[in-house]
């Protein structure tokens, strides 16, 4: 079988992706389908990220459509090369081409995925749900639609091998690690509605002590890590604002 | 707002990161536009070049042709058994390069050919020599078809002859039989034109 319109891409992304992973020669489909598919699932997340930029609207929007993308395609691009290795490692070979591939398919079905969650989302949006339960539902959702991909990727590995259950538990905490990181790194997706609108945030810590501070607030300490006020500079602002 | 944002950040490290893998992104483009993978490749691997890194290798990559997934299968298999770790190791995988290389070369003009018989359709009472010139094209596509089928068979007999190799030694020929398909593969126009010829 040898789809070659995007929409028959599409469809053989979502029912059937070891069609493409399993591919006889990974190299001839990669080179084949490759971009395609990566366009698929980018754009795929940037009508995700449209949709969660209209919680705060305006320019939010735009901000959200290019930064959603990222956060597929960050994790994959810095963590596969160390999944092949942890693989390796447990003597499970993995060809480049073929794990390559998978990859771009399993970006492919996330992106598409996360479109097709697009309108259910921008209901819950538009009937004025709390900042943090639109937080919530954001992160559901993406968790919710990279399961599949993330799923096409571990299939694709070839069977057999010593301890493969520990490599891909730890590939799956090292992507999921990843993907953490890179979207704190490029928060805020949801603008607070009354807040400054920013591209990104300053560094600040990192993903795991800001967990860390939440879990120990949710437990009633409110101290710790101190998170600057939303928006970009908003913290410098405020302090010159007060008397 | 995001000159600003970058502003903030650690300049240094994080724009020379940047800007190697910008750079690594642009040498991987080129490498696409000049291997012919096409202008999406070269767009995608100016931004995803660790996901493209396969195509850039040294291998060539089909564009597709009626052979290419059992070439795939046979360099596969010849592929792995030449990895096994209890494989005598062979010299001159250059040699094994440029088979594969030609034998997708070959597959691809296959391919081309397929696609001009397809699009020429002979009208009823079509000049002779069309028909003529079309036949000895057919002809001529078969030639090469059958010799990349025998090219094939030779690979699935080069893995037994690694497998011997191994249990027997160095008096087996591995790397002698390897040239020998290549140079069939060379000889696979020759032939062709050979044929041609004896039919004029």
């Amino acid at each position: 079988m040898t789809p070659f319109t995007v929409s028959s891409l599409t469809s053989t992304v979502l029912r059937s992706p070891s069609a493409l992973v399993d591919h006889p020669d990974p190299r001839h489909a990669l080179a084949t389908f490759g971009p395609r598919l990566l366009a698929i699932g980018l754009c795929g997340m940037a009508l995700f990220g449209l949709v969660v930029g209209s919680y705060r609207g305006g320019v939010q929007n735009l901000y959200a459509a290019l930064k959603l993308p990222l956060l597929l395609l960050v994790p994959v691009v810095v963590g596969l090369p160390a999944v092949r290795a942890l693989h390796a490692a447990c003597d499970v070979e993995a060809p480049h081409a073929r794990l390559a591939l998978a990859a771009v398919v399993g970006m492919a079905r996330t992106g598409v995925l996360a479109a097709a969650c697009g309108p259910v989302l921008w209901l819950l949006y538009s009937i004025g749900i709390d900042y943090h339960l639109a937080i919530l539902c954001m992160a559901g959702a993406l968790a919710l639609v990279g399961m599949p991909g993330l799923a096409t990727v571990v299939r694709s590995l070839p069977a057999g091998g010593r301890h493969r259950g520990v490599a891909s538990l730890l590939s799956l905490v090292l992507l999921g690690s990843i993907g953490a990181q890179t979207g704190w790194l490029l928060r805020p997706f949801i603008a607070r509605p009354r807040a400054e609108v920013s591209f990104i945030r300053p560094i600040e810590s990192d993903v795991f002590s800001s967990l860390s501070t939440a879990f120990a607030s949710a437990r009633g300490r409110y101290d710790g890590w101190d998170a600057q006020a939303e928006g970009f500079l908003a913290r410098e602002r405020d302090q010159e604002a007060q008397p | 707002m995001i000159a600003l944002a970058l502003s903030d950040a650690p300049s240094g490290l994080v724009l020379g990161l940047l800007g190697a893998y910008a750079s690594v992104g642009v040498v991987g483009a080129v490498i696409a536009t000049r291997r012919s993978l096409g202008l999406a490749t070269a767009l995608g691997a100016l931004v995803c070049w660790p996901l493209l890194l396969p195509l850039l290798g040294t291998r060539h990559v089909s564009t597709g042709g009626p052979l290419a997934p059992r070439i795939a299968a046979a360099v596969e298999a010849l592929c792995t058994t030449l990895d096994d770790p209890a494989a005598t190791s062979m010299e001159g995988p250059e040699d094994l390069d440029g088979l594969i290389a030609a034998l997708y070369r070959a597959d691809e003009r296959l391919a081309m050919v397929d696609r001009l018989i397809a699009s020429v359709e002979l009208p009823e009472h079509a000049p002779s020599g069309l028909a003529q010139s079309l036949s000895e094209l057919h002809r001529a596509r078969s030639t090469t078809a059958a010799e990349l089928e025998a090219v094939l068979e030779g690979l699935a007999q080069l893995r037994i002859q690694i497998g011997l190799r191994s249990l027997v030694g160095h008096g087996v020929p591995v790397r002698e039989r390897l040239r020998d398909l290549r140079a069939r593969l060379a000889a696979v126009d020759e032939l062709a034109a050979l044929d041609l010829r004896n039919d004029a």
